[in-house]
């Protein structure tokens, strides 16, 4: 099966001369079609920064990025805006919808960025909001929906127009235990009805079991790597560390 | 996107990187966007809207009193029914009162062909007394009865045949009170000679003074202009000839004097008002604070707004949106506002217009001004959204997740 999206050796470096600090520091990292990967590792260990680059929102310092086997990391600033669009979802910590949008019209947007207009688009918007159980919120702005359902949201957004890949940064941070678990459920879910890859960065424990596989970070490296089918202990795995 | 497939050397790009979003799909999306950013962000919306209007009104009130100040200076040329005037040699204006002609001049007007008739003016400065002690400047405008085609003109009280009274003068309604209150029957001191007022006369007024018409050799007394001098010779023509061959004829016959048509007069005296009496550089003031306070309210409006957003606007680039698109949705905004603020700011400068006319301050608001002062603004405000656009292009759709 081939990579969806496959690194090698990629490193990312701030500042210059003396003041230069390495942020990533070589790496090399795959993930496949349908698969849920997450990234987990303590803060500073370069999980956000690898996970933008990962969804073409940052520039390598260098090494390789490949998606569907096509070098993006030496790409110019101004042609990663259609790879967003065409291929990557965003599911973020805060939800960052667009607070003046209605529910809908955030995922619509999203849609319309993908090139779905007019009424395909709003229909496919109220089927992703029916997935995602907030068929009588579509109406509503963020600022009216709960941390959970913004979430939602948030996740029908990111998958609006099939995206083969999502990006996802803390998506169970800003919610509780029952809202956390339910929303990464339903995002492996939905991700695996439309097999989409799934990135997740997180330092929640409780929602490692639904990932497919646990790529570690530190200090800018990977440094071990779990296969979640292979019923390992995982919160077992990140206490040894 | 799973069939597409890999690039190895030259082959050609993915779908997916080269796929172009449609044009009318784009704009629309941002269309709606900096529609409902503009509703969401209220205070900022008004802020904008504001200083647009701020600065049609302001602009637009600087160009309404300047048209006011320039139809005054021609008022007494428009209300006239010359054809041709004979003026001094150097003539700057109508009120810029200089030298006198010979009574030469107007012999040769009457006589010359196509000429219907020739009457002479004589105008000139002088001061009436007030009953407070103080003096208020006028301009002494005669002219010869019984024909009275130089005025006295847009008459409200009193007839003009009242003029041929002893010792009788038509003043502006509009300075009544500041000549000390008159009214028709008083009586007061013109350049040392009792004067009565017999008729009053509605918006002939100067930045230099008011208008004062008196039977011509009253008025030559008051303005102490010997019998064989004048002013001006105002000419109509019978139609006989045409304007420019009369005007030739005259330039022969009176080498002495300035033959000018109507308009040539009119622009000259306009001219003299807007560059000889500085108004140019008043309405330039006006019309750069206007424009500067403007675009500073519109800019720091704008700015704020998306200094609010900056997340939202990360998230859009995040999402695919592209820094032109952003350019595009605050440029959206920005006419927005102008075309709100230009119609709360016609409403205001009509109001402003209608309130405050009278014949000393009045604006000329013509409906070209008020479509004028559009693109005005407009640009005001897309110059504000390109200040704001600089700060949108900086945002790294890498922020949001930090």
């Amino acid at each position: 099966m081939k990579a969806v999206v496959e690194t090698s050796r990629v490193t990312k470096a701030y500042g210059e001369g003396d003041q230069v600090v390495s942020v990533l520091n070589g790496i090399s990292f795959y993930a496949l079609r349908g698969e849920f990967v997450m990234l987990v590792g303590p803060s500073g260990s370069g999980k956000t920064t690898f996970l933008s680059i990962l969804g073409c929102v940052l520039k390598p310092s260098s090494g390789s990025v490949k998606l569907f086997d096509y070098e993006v990391g030496n790409l110019p600033e101004s042609r990663l805006p259609a790879i967003r669009r065409n291929l990557i979802g965003f599911i973020f910590q805060g939800s960052n919808l667009i607070a003046s949008l209605t529910a809908e019209e955030n995922i619509v947007l999203q849609l319309n960025m993908r090139g779905v207009g007019g009424g395909e688009a709003r229909r496919e918007a109220a089927a992703l909001l029916d997935r995602v159980g907030l068929t009588k919120q579509k109406g509503q702005k963020p600022s009216e929906l709960s941390g959970g359902q913004r979430q939602r949201v948030a996740i029908a957004r990111a998958v609006a127009g099939h995206p083969p890949l999502i990006c996802a940064d803390e998506p169970t941070a800003s919610l509780d235990q029952d809202s956390g678990i339910s929303v990464t459920r339903l995002l492996k879910e939905i991700a695996v009805e439309r097999n989409h890859t799934v990135i997740a960065v997180t330092h929640d424990p409780r929602i490692f079991q639904f990932a497919d596989r646990i790529e570690n970070l530190e200090n800018g490296r990977i440094i071990r790597s779990a296969e979640a089918s292979m019923s390992i202990n995982i919160r077992h795995f990140m206490e040894s560390k | 996107m799973a069939g597409l497939s890999p690039m190895d050397g030259a082959e050609p790009e993915p779908a997916w990187l080269v796929s172009e979003l449609p044009r009318g799909l784009r704009w629309s999306m941002m269309l709606r966007m900096a529609w409902r950013m503009a509703l969401h962000d209220r205070q900022q919306t008004i802020a904008a809207v504001l200083g647009v209007a701020f600065a049609y009104v302001l602009v637009g009130q600087n160009f309404g009193s300047a048209g006011h100040y320039l139809d005054q200076a021609t008022a007494y040329i428009d209300a006239s029914e010359a054809d041709l005037w004979i003026v001094p040699p150097g003539e700057k204006a109508f009120f810029a009162t200089g030298s006198l002609l010979s009574t030469g001049a107007l012999h040769q007007a009457s006589v010359t062909p196509g000429v219907a008739w020739a009457t002479p003016v004589v105008r000139g400065y002088s001061a009436i007394k007030t009953p407070n002690g103080g003096a208020e400047n006028v301009i002494v405008i005669g002219v010869p009865a019984p024909a009275l085609h130089g005025g006295p003109f847009s008459i409200i009280k009193g007839d003009s045949s009242a003029l041929l009274k002893p010792n009788a003068i038509f003043v502006d309604d509009a300075e009544r009170e500041k000549l000390g209150g008159l009214n028709l029957g008083s009586t007061v001191e013109l350049g040392g000679h009792r004067a009565h007022v017999e008729g009053l006369t509605w918006g002939l007024l100067t930045i230099l003074g008011s208008v004062v018409f008196a039977e011509y050799d009253f008025a030559r007394s008051i303005l102490e202009i010997d019998s064989d001098r004048l002013s001006v010779v105002m000419v109509r023509l019978d139609g006989s000839a045409g304007l420019l061959r009369v005007r030739d004829e005259l330039r022969t016959r009176v080498p002495e004097a300035a033959i000018l048509t109507t308009d040539e007069y009119w622009m000259l005296t306009r001219n003299f008002i807007l560059y000889d009496a500085g108004l140019i550089g008043v309405i330039f003031m006006g019309l750069t604070i206007g424009l500067t306070v403007g675009l500073a309210i519109v800019a720091l409006s704008m700015l704020s707004s998306v200094q609010q957003n900056l997340r939202e606007f990360g998230t859009l680039k995040a999402i695919g949106a592209t820094s032109a698109d952003l350019r595009r949705l605050l440029i959206f905004q920005a006419l927005g506002c102008s075309i709100a603020g230009s119609f709360i700011g016609a409403v205001v400068l009509c109001q402003l217009s209608w309130a405050s006319r009278s014949p000393r301050l009045n604006m000329i608001i013509h409906p070209l001004t008020l479509w004028g002062l559009v693109p005005g603004v407009t640009i005001i405000a897309i110059t504000a959204a390109l200040v704001a656009v600089r700060r949108t292009s900086r945002v790294e759709p890498a922020s949001v997740f930090r």
